[in-house]
């Protein structure tokens, strides 16, 4: 039955082919065969047509300028009709080129194209409406940046605390090196007797041989931002340590982990943080070498005794592996 | 009024039909063609004979009963592209098309763009030349009116458009009426009372995938007068409206007459939504049908008689 529906589908569209709209028709085409009804040639006659266009054309024999019809020398080659960029730029194209070409022809002929700045005339589309369109692109250009911003300030909060980290090394070593170069000057007068003014930057300048221009600065004077209040100072590594663990509500211990920027990125924040604190720990724990080894081997010496007891006691086991975990940790965090 | 040619010119036209015929049926050799990309005007205006007909050409623009909003928006930005165009009260009947070449002499229109709208979702551009000329029916489709927010150009109100147009146009002798045709439509006569004096914007029709894309652009030059003038730095900003023309009939006579062309590509909105139709009534009736295959197929092949069947009671 799905059959022959679909045959009388197929019949019904051929009939609508064959006498749609109830106009008239002529077999009097040029190309026609003695087709069977439903698969009849459609009407093509070329006679007519270019009778018709003899009695009607104008456009080929007047002037140029009064049709302005340009037809392009290349035809327009849209490869996919249904890409929409691809097609509106072959046709953007097309438009370029008839205007250049009129535009040549203008110049040629003297003829004054171009609307003066100061001509005033109704325009097809009203000022309310382009005001509107304004309004609509600035909004487009609005929300682009916005989104922008967005993504760039998640993207700096995940490297805010290596940033952090590296300005209080620069300062530590700004501090340091401060100091050595002032009792350097102190030791170089003392040996000359203290002869002559004394004038710091120039002689500090000398010394570095204008490296740094950060000389004169000495001691726990840093250099703060215009419109910060207050200079930070320099914290001790107890107070550090204190505000780690107690400082603006403690450690994100238990706070949620996975939410959609973190899925975003498939745990590669995850990665470098790791990557950040080992590399933190190698960097800084020259001294915490030697216990680290010893630890390394307590922690091996530990995993070979629980492999060795029972399968039963593996819960026993794990206890004991998270308290070595605890340890480590507690290693690293004294190293760095 | 553009019916008959002046005398002096009418020696010209019976040559070239031969020139025509003897070319195989295409409107005119290559090398003829009107707008070059590289030559200027002096070769072009030898090849034919320039004489001195002026353009005074007009445009009745009208619609059926039933246009809705978008359709009738695309017909009033259509009359502020054309100033020579005059608007009439919309036609009562959808048969009897006849009654608007009369419309058309009492307003003494040339041309005639007549809207018609089917069943509220269907537009078909008819597009005539009046009392004994030829006349196309089109489907539209993806119509854009001036109003969109994303069409950001504007030009002046009755400036005359460069018209540009394809180079398919000339491969095939329907097209070449067709270029004819739009052409007496869309060109603004010189000397209108209504025409502005500028060159603002060009009105781009191309031929692609069977469909006859219509595009308005407004031209913006370089604000250095001399790059200007050479061409370069020029930009173009759509202005709209934007349609795409499906030619489904042309007639040798307006509105009726014998018919001269016959898109076979062409399927009709309806047949379309009636196919359709017919692909999701037939899910349910696959359905039913396999339903019941199902019986008959359980009730020819029975399940052999497990011996341990009842095994576990």
């Amino acid at each position: 039955m799905a059959m022959q529906r679909e045959q009388a589908a197929r019949g019904a569209a051929a009939a609508a082919a064959a006498g749609s709209d109830g106009e008239e028709e002529e077999e009097g085409g040029s190309e026609q065969g003695g087709a069977a009804p439903a698969q009849r040639q459609a009407i093509y006659n070329v006679e007519v047509i270019h009778d018709k266009l003899e009695d009607i054309s104008w456009s080929e024999e007047a002037a140029w300028e009064e049709s302005l019809a340009l037809t392009r020398a290349a035809p327009t080659a849209v490869a996919n009709p249904e890409n929409d960029l691809e097609r509106e730029l072959a046709f953007y194209n097309q438009a370029l080129d008839a205007a250049q070409t009129a535009i040549a022809r203008f110049e040629a002929a003297g003829l004054a194209w171009q609307r003066p700045a100061d001509y005033y005339a109704e325009m097809v589309k009203s000022d309310e409406h382009m005001q509107k369109v304004k309004e609509q692109l600035l909004y487009e250009k609005q929300q682009i940046e916005a989104s922008d911003m967005r993504k760039k300030e998640r993207e700096a909060k995940k490297f805010s605390k290596q940033v952090a980290a590296e300005r209080k090394k620069e300062r530590a070593q700004d501090k340091k090196q401060a100091i050595t170069s002032i009792s350097k000057l102190r030791k170089q007068r003392e040996k000359s007797g203290f002869a002559g003014e004394l004038d710091v930057d120039a002689e500090l300048e000398r010394m570095e041989g204008g490296g740094r221009g950060g000389g004169g600065r000495g001691g726990r004077q840093q250099q703060h931002k215009p419109g910060e209040r207050f200079a930070p100072r320099d914290k001790s590594a107890k107070r550090e340590q204190r505000d780690s663990k107690f400082g603006f509500g403690g450690p994100k211990r238990n706070r949620k982990q996975n939410d959609a920027s973190s899925a975003a990125d498939g745990g590669a924040a995850a990665a470098e943080a790791a990557a950040g604190v080992a590399a933190g720990a190698a960097a800084g724990a020259v001294e915490g070498a030697a216990a680290l080894a010893v630890v390394t081997a307590a922690i091996a010496a530990a995993l070979v005794a629980a492999a060795v007891a029972d399968v039963a006691a593996a819960g026993a086991a794990a206890a004991g592996a998270a308290a070595m975990e605890g340890a480590a940790q507690a290693v690293f965090a004294a190293a760095a | 009024m553009a019916k008959r040619k002046a005398p002096p010119a009418e020696a010209a036209p019976a040559p070239a039909k031969a020139a025509r015929k003897e070319a195989g049926g295409k409107r005119r050799a290559p090398q003829d063609d009107e707008g070059p990309s590289t030559s200027g005007g002096g070769a072009v205006a030898a090849a034919h004979t320039v004489s001195g007909f002026k353009n005074k050409e007009k445009v009745l623009l009208l619609s059926s009963r039933g246009i809705t909003y978008r359709f009738r928006h695309l017909m009033l930005d259509l009359g502020q592209l054309l100033p020579h165009g005059k608007k009439d009260a919309k036609l009562d009947t959808k048969s009897e098309r006849g009654v608007i070449n009369e419309v058309a002499d009492m307003k003494g229109c040339t041309s005639v763009l007549y809207f018609e709208a089917r069943k509220h979702k269907d537009l078909y551009l008819w597009v005539a030349k009046a009392p004994q000329g030829p006349s196309v029916k089109f489907h539209v489709t993806n119509v854009h009116t001036l109003e969109e927010l994303k069409l950001s150009g504007n030009h002046l109100r009755g400036s005359r458009p460069v018209l540009s147009f394809d180079k398919n146009f000339d491969e095939s002798p329907h097209l070449q009426l067709l270029k004819e045709m739009l052409t007496q439509v869309f060109a603004v006569p010189k000397r209108h009372h209504k025409s502005k004096p500028f060159f603002d914007h060009v009105t781009a029709f191309s031929v692609t995938d069977g469909r006859i894309w219509l595009r308005n652009y407004q031209v913006l030059p370089d604000p250095d007068k001399k790059r200007a003038a050479a061409g370069e730095g020029l930009t173009l900003v759509e202005v709209g409206p934007r349609a795409c023309l499906q030619p489904i009939k042309m007639f040798a006579g307006s509105f009726g007459g014998p018919v001269i062309y016959e898109n076979q590509e062409y399927v009709s909105p309806n047949t379309i939504r009636s196919m359709i139709k017919r692909q999701q009534q037939g899910k349910y009736v696959s359905k039913v049908q396999s339903r019941q295959d199902r019986k008959l197929h359980v009730a020819a092949h029975p399940l052999p008689r497990d011996e341990l069947g009842d095994v576990f009671k």
